[in-house]
């Protein structure tokens, strides 16, 4: 794994479209969450929306105009990816997409159902079901990309985004592909939001991000964001803290360091106790952007690539007190969730 | 693969005999019986049926409700393989599950009483990874999971994603397959496409009409080489190939050409180190769509060349109909069986042959057949296309 750079990101979020406006928007601590109406049946809840769709139109594939947002979102976000890495083409079986999502399109599913109950049996709409299968971001990429490598979909929490970059690295190492594009998507959708509200989780979010993993040295020039030196993931419901333990032991193991070489930690989570990193400095944008799940995983992924690449750590996404590093070297992206999954990335400056 | 992942394990729940283990299924199959009925959709009242191949689970848990479904049938599968397998009780093994729909059912039945905002409880049961969740919770599994979506291919890439992490030294254990139950989310939304059937499902038949929807769970125990040696397990076969492709064309109608489908053929078989002409039997995704056979059988030819007409072709699905993301993982174990049994299921409903669909492929009786290698084809929307080649030990 130590081999595999990360040459290109593309972010689509409410707090900004893009390396720079993301930078600039969370340097200056812009917020996405907003009280929102977009929901008739839930009042007025906090959630974190995509705005500038005109920019979308403008991005995404004319054939997929009709699509659910969320693949809107999605081939965006890879769209912007594959520029930043200025190394095409990406068309063709040689490249891999690997797409994280956690609920997928369900305003078409929701559409679908609602036709079914209304309209009868022969109303329901081919495209609300198309577009509703778990895959048809991926698919919906994958065409408006030319991509025909393997496109594949993981479910799940935010881990998700940390097991796409795990296969797109498996991947790269045995040879069957020699680029991969990690995009991972979400949308707002009333159906969740309601459950979440009553779980007490506010400030949903939606959009995409993503990010083109290469082979050090492959790729056509110089300079890429940073090297992926480690990643792990374990699941362990019956003992989740074990699983969050060791993912992090793992992680280091693989990326040869210790933990006080890591100088910055990503995550919306609690850190593990007795691993030897109580005081790190910890951070997030969460806050900032929204709950996305998969997709704010890969935020806190491309963000922190970029904060290596800028070599800065902007003072808006600190969580705590831990001394902030004069040079940044490693920084660590964490997630886990509450059915035991748990995963965590390294990036290293070159 | 760079590191031999062999099969120590299988178990299914299919809907032809479907709690009575891996061999009864080999025989129901080999015997061509039919598990496709007239059904009601599990929940709309719709007023008329479809073709459809259930699984009938009264009276097997009293906790079962429509919903938990999926969650039994993945259940009573994955502890077929493990039993099968015997594996020791403490185990640290990865999982790997392919699904199309998840537990769908469960927002389902939510969206069609036009009550969508419910109470937390129900909603953690539909997180899309739950299935995963709740089998390494069940299984005491600790390891690499990963919940795979790659539409009817599901299952397939399910197993070669595993196999690839044995063979790369990740993980020494993984058990992997695939599940699916039927919904009304795919009865209603294949019959929004016109590909159900309204008669028999006669893959590559001249007068073949469309496909029928199934549901099963099919999961098996992949362990490397080293792994399987320590313990003295029994060895089903090896996994000796596997590659996945995008058509990158549309999102449900495949290339006309095959494109994806010819792609992951040939890298698959390289990646195998044999020739076309050395597989001994293809389990094609033949669905009974006039498009999808069509499609099918040109991605064989052009593969295989002349070596295309020796090569036996049959089709699960005309006995099962199509079970989404387990039936990629039936199939697969199809193969296997096929090697172990010496043995190859026929294609049923077959009785008028197609011009342009004009490969050998079983019609309707089970035939012998010396299978040392066998071929494993899978499709679904996205323009997914994934095979998984499978030999003997």
């Amino acid at each position: 794994m130590s081999e595999m750079v990360i040459s290109g990101t593309g972010a689509v979020t409410p707090v900004g479209i893009g390396n720079e406006q993301l930078w600039d928007h969370v340097k200056n601590g812009v917020k996405g969450v907003r009280k929102t109406k977009r929901f008739p049946t839930l009042n007025e809840i906090p959630c974190a929306e995509i705005t500038d769709m005109d920019f979308l139109e403008s991005i995404v594939d004319r054939r997929m105009r009709r699509s659910a947002d969320i693949s809107k979102y999605a081939s965006a976000a890879a769209d912007l990816a594959i520029k930043d890495s200025g190394n095409g083409p990406f068309s063709g079986t040689d490249t891999a997409l690997i797409m994280g999502i956690t609920h997928g399109a369900l305003n078409y599913t929701q559409a679908f159902h609602a036709s079914l109950i209304k309209e009868g049996i022969d109303a329901a709409s081919p495209l609300h079901f198309s577009d509703s299968v778990l895959n048809a971001p991926a698919g919906n990429a994958s065409i408006c990309h030319g991509v025909r490598g393997p496109a594949h979909t993981i479910l799940g929490g935010a881990e998700t985004a940390v097991k796409a970059i795990i296969l797109a690295c498996m991947m790269l190492e045995s040879g069957c592909v020699g680029k991969a594009v990690v995009v991972c998507a979400e949308e707002l959708n009333e159906l969740s939001a309601s459950c979440y509200l009553r779980m007490g989780v506010a400030g949903l979010s939606e959009g995409a991000g993503a990010i083109v993993v290469e082979k050090r040295g492959t790729q056509g020039f110089p300079s890429h964001h940073c090297r992926i030196s480690g990643a792990s993931s374990m699941c362990y419901p019956s003992a989740p803290e074990t699983a969050s333990a060791e993912v992090i032991t793992r992680c280091l193991a693989k990326a040869n360091l210790k933990a006080r070489d890591i100088s910055l930690i990503m995550t919306d989570c609690e850190i593990p106790a007795g691993l030897s990193l109580d005081g790190m400095p910890a951070a997030s944008i969460t806050h900032l952007t929204g709950n996305a799940f998969a997709a704010s995983a890969l935020w806190q992924v491309i963000l922190s690539s970029l904060m290596i690449k800028n070599d800065t750590i902007p003072g808006t996404v600190i969580r705590n007190g831990g001394a902030i590093p004069d040079r940044i070297r490693h920084i660590m992206v964490f997630t886990s969730g509450v059915q035991g999954n748990a995963a965590a990335v390294v990036l290293t400056r070159e | 693969m760079k590191n031999r992942v062999l099969v120590t394990g299988i178990g299914l729940v299919t809907p032809l005999r479907p709690f009575a283990g891996a061999e009864a299924f080999w025989d129901a199959v080999c015997s061509g019986e039919d598990a496709v009925r007239w059904m009601p959709p599990p929940l709309i009242d719709a007023g008329r049926k479809w073709l459809m191949a259930g699984i009938d689970i009264t009276g097997r848990s009293e906790h079962v409700c429509s919903e938990d479904k999926i969650l039994f049938i993945a259940e009573e599968a994955l502890r077929m393989a493990v039993k099968d397998a015997r594996l020791p009780e403490d185990r640290k093994s990865g999982l790997s599950v392919g699904t199309v729909l998840g537990n769908i059912l469960f927002k389902e039945k939510r969206l069609m009483e036009g009550n969508p905002h419910k109470t937390k409880n129900s909603f953690s049961g539909e997180s899309l990874s739950n299935i995963n969740s709740f089998l390494a919770k069940t299984f005491n599994i600790k390891g690499g999971c990963i919940t795979i979506s790659t539409a009817c291919a599901s299952g397939t890439d399910a197993i070669g994603i595993a196999a690839r992490k044995i063979s790369s030294g990740e993980e020494n254990v993984i058990v992997a397959g695939g599940a699916d139950v039927l919904s009304d989310f795919a009865v209603m939304g294949f019959h929004s496409l016109h590909a159900l059937t309204e008669e028999k499902v006669r893959p590559f038949d001249k007068n073949r009409s469309g496909l029928a929807l199934g549901e099963g769970a099919a999961f098996m125990v992949l362990e490397s080489e080293k792994h399987a040696a320590q313990r003295d397990a029994k060895i089903y076969g090896r996994i000796m190939g596997y590659a996945s492709r995008a058509d990158a064309n549309h999102l449900t109608a495949p290339h006309r050409d095959g494109r994806g489908l010819v792609a992951a053929m040939s890298q698959a078989i390289s990646e195998a180190g044999i020739k076309p002409a050395e597989i001994d039997y293809i389990n094609a995704h033949g669905t009974g769509t006039i498009y999808n056979d069509r499609m099918e059988t040109l991605a064989i030819k052009k593969v295989f060349g002349d070596a295309a007409y020796s090569v036996p072709v049959s089709s699960t699905k005309s006995m099962l109909g199509h079970s989404f993301g387990a039936a990629g993982a039936i199939e697969t174990i199809c193969c296997l069986l096929s090697i172990n049994h010496k043995k190859i299921h026929p294609t049923i409903n077959y009785t008028e042959r197609d011009p342009e669909c004009d490969l050998d492929y079983v019609p309707d009786i089970a035939r012998r057949s010396n299978v040392n290698t066998a071929m494993s084809l899978s499709a679904g929307f996205g323009g997914q296309n994934s095979v998984i080649i499978t030999g003997g030990i």
